[in-house]
């Protein structure tokens, strides 16, 4: 009986993408049954860039806020920059090839959360994992997709979704605002799902692979941040 | 089982309404924000309030100090160096004896100069014994011929003399003679006395005794004019025989090549006689002052014109420093300059200017040349511990003003015209252009007309300002990190 169950179980179908979508929202755990018994990647990772260029093209005329308020950061800490915003034909350009930077982040993100995995002894495969990940940007573009035209609306390159939001004329480099951007609504949303993910597929406690996904998001997001702060203390440091 | 799927949606709906609410409060705070930052996508500049304040003009440049005298004491003969009895440091005066030359040396110079006064004498002998007569009897023929002439003229003055006297007798007697014979009419009328008839007669007589005494001597002068010029020619004839002992040419020539070689040993005497004096000066010192260099050592054997060491006055100290073209214009003697460096601490060193040179120099800077001009500075006093051939850096002060309008020199800008403008933060946050006219510049502001005290001026102009637009005013900088 078992072996039959087992066997219908096998033969059960993967999910297609739109069903994927979906389920991520509304039934996680049975998207996450579907990732473990089949862990694709391609059109997770294909949909994000696609979620991802769409939302590049509606964010296009909020560049010229960023590149101001970039201007002003500068200013603040005493560096004259005075750039231009870039050309929508650069800017075009960008947006269509930014897929590749996300291929990138997702491939060394997913690693990097396996080897986590195995530090804490997990026995989930490298494929699970990258699968995992992978599906996990569809709920952080779709998110992107959803806030891009309140940006546009409100007329705003402030990350809506995150604590951010609440500070007042927050400088765009500035540790706090990075910090707090980086604490977006979806992208935590997606870490839970991680989270979830790490401990069905290697027998863990929702806690204890809630505990491996965010820590890796923590180590992660504080690395990110401190890179991105090198410029300004490089500067400091000339001046 | 219908009772737990109810369940399970209603927990997905709480769960969806709870999402939707805390999407819209974070929309919600996004509006808020974008609402009142909407003055955030006006440019920020950064700007500084004009203000009063002294304004110095400096011109900075750097130099070595040297001793403003120094003399270098050197001989002028290769000798040996018995002693030398100063050390670096030590203080000596003017005549002090610092060098002991080596007494064989000394010797040496001596006998050299003996040599060459006997040298000299052996050419004025042979010299005399060339010329045959005695140079005496030539001088001699010579004085007796002059002397001769003299005589001669003498005599024909004299006689040209006496002439003229008796012309002058004659005319005296005429007028005696006129007198006397009116007189006589006089007498006979009764209008003068008889005595003084007598008078004017013994007059005549008189006058007329000279005259003949005039005309006597007349004769004894050409006596006098005949024997002078008897004189004369005999003085000439010896002349003449004593110049023909000279008649051979080939002898005249020895005698001159004699004559050359006295002078030539005559030379050689006097440098000798100088180079002794020299040597005998230079072992003491030409000036007060301080040893500051010794360049040899006691026992040495030196070369002619080594320099044996060098003495300065450490009282009085200079500095030579060059400045650019574009800075010489502004340098004038009497500026005041204040000194720094490591040598100098945290003390106060002034100086002044005292000469400007008149041409620039081009001087190597690295890979291209530039025109310098040399500016020399006298240190003032309080100058402790300052050496020569320590590097100070000096700040000329080029000109001063005091309670004037002041602004960074990053606020000015260049109008189209080529003209300096400035561009002024307004109450309402908007950008006025302004054209001003600048005073003297320091490092990093400059003297302004046409700005008030208080206005706000940007700091960091660029091509997107532009008069009339709305700016975000940043006084201070923030910190990193904050």
């Amino acid at each position: 009986m078992e072996d039959n169950l087992n066997v219908e179980i096998a033969e059960k179908k993967s999910m297609n993408i739109f069903k994927k979508i979906l389920f991520i929202f509304t039934s996680p755990s049975e998207l996450l049954k579907d990732i473990m018994d089949h862990p694709k990647m391609v059109m997770p990772l294909l949909f994000s860039s696609i979620f991802l260029v769409i939302a590049q093209f509606i964010r296009m005329p909020l560049s010229h806020i960023t590149t101001q308020r970039v201007n002003d950061a500068y200013l603040q800490y005493g560096i004259p920059i005075q750039q231009e915003a870039v050309s929508n034909s650069v800017y075009i350009f960008s947006s269509l090839i930014s897929p590749a930077s996300l291929i990138l982040s997702w491939l060394t993100g997913g690693f990097v959360l396996w080897i986590f995995v195995k530090i804490f002894k997990g026995k989930s495969s490298i494929k699970q994992i990258l699968s995992l990940y992978a599906h996990s940007y569809i709920i952080r573009y779709i998110g992107f997709l959803i806030v891009s035209p309140i940006n546009l609306i409100l007329n705003t390159d402030v990350v809506i979704f995150s604590p951010a939001v609440f500070l007042v004329n927050p400088s765009i480099l500035s540790f706090t605002y990075i910090l707090l951007s980086s604490l977006e609504f979806f992208t935590i949303w997606s870490m839970v799902i991680v989270g979830f993910g790490i401990s069905m597929f290697n027998n863990f406690t929702k806690p204890k692979g809630l505990i491996i996904s965010f820590l890796y998001f923590i180590l992660t997001n504080l690395l990110i941040v401190g890179i991105s702060m090198i410029p300004l203390y490089a500067i400091n440091l000339l001046m | 089982m219908k009772n737990i799927k109810i369940k399970i949606k209603n927990k997905k709906l709480f769960i969806g309404i709870g999402i939707a609410a805390v999407l819209l409060i974070f929309i919600i705070a996004a509006a808020v924000n974008a609402n009142s930052s909407s003055a955030a996508s006006s440019m920020s500049v950064f700007v500084e309030e004009a203000r009063k304040d002294t304004i110095i003009s400096k011109v900075n440049v750097s130099g070595v100090v040297e001793a403003k005298d120094s003399e270098i004491v050197y001989v002028n003969t290769s000798l040996k160096i018995d002693d030398i009895l100063v050390e670096l440091g030590d203080k000596v005066k003017k005549g002090q004896k610092i060098i002991e030359y080596d007494s064989n040396s000394m010797a040496e110079l001596e006998i050299q100069l003996k040599e060459a006064e006997i040298a000299l004498q052996n050419a004025e002998l042979t010299f005399k014994s060339l010329s045959g007569a005695d140079r005496g009897e030539i001088l001699n023929a010579e004085s007796s011929y002059s002397m001769a002439k003299k005589t001669l003229n003498d005599a024909e003055t004299s006689l040209r003399q006496t002439e003229s006297n008796i012309e002058q007798l004659k005319q005296k007697v005429k007028d005696a003679e006129q007198t006397v014979s009116n007189n006589k009419i006089l007498f006979t009328q009764g209008a003068i006395s008889k005595l003084e008839l007598d008078q004017s007669i013994n007059n005549l007589n008189e006058v007329k005794n000279q005259l003949k005494t005039e005309e006597m001597r007349v004769a004894s002068e050409y006596l006098n004019i005949e024997n002078a010029k008897k004189q004369k020619a005999l003085a000439e004839y010896n002349l003449s025989t004593t110049y023909n002992k000279y008649s051979d040419s080939k002898k005249e020539t020895e005698i001159r090549i004699q004559q050359n070689q006295v002078e030539t040993a005559k030379m050689r005497v006097e440098a000798l006689r100088l180079q002794r004096d020299e040597l005998l000066s230079s072992a003491v010192s030409p000036m007060d002052g301080t040893v500051v260099e010794i360049f040899a050592e006691s026992g040495s054997w030196i070369s002619q014109n080594s320099p044996i060491l060098k003495i300065s006055n450490l009282d009085n100290l200079i500095v030579f420093v060059h400045v650019s073209e574009y800075d010489a214009p502004t340098i004038k003697p009497g500026q005041k300059v204040i000194f720094s460096g490591d040598s100098i601490g945290d003390g106060n060193v002034e100086g002044k200017v005292i000469r400007v040179a008149p041409i620039a120099t081009n001087l190597s800077m690295g890979e291209y040349q530039e025109a310098m001009v040399e500016v020399e500075i006298e240190v003032g006093k309080n100058i402790s511990d300052l050496k020569p051939g320590f590097t100070v850096d000096a700040e000329i002060i080029t000109a001063e003003r005091k309670d004037t309008v002041v602004i960074p020199l990053l606020a000015l800008a260049e109008d189209d015209d080529g003209s300096n403008i400035v561009y002024i933060v307004k109450e309402d946050n908007t950008v006025e252009k302004r054209k001003v006219e600048l005073g003297i510049y320091s490092d990093l502001y400059v003297e302004v007309k046409g700005v008030e005290e208080g206005e706000k001026v940007i700091t960091n102009v660029t091509v997107q300002i532009e008069d009339g637009m709305k700016v975000k005013p940043i006084e201070n900088m923030v910190e990193l990190g904050e």
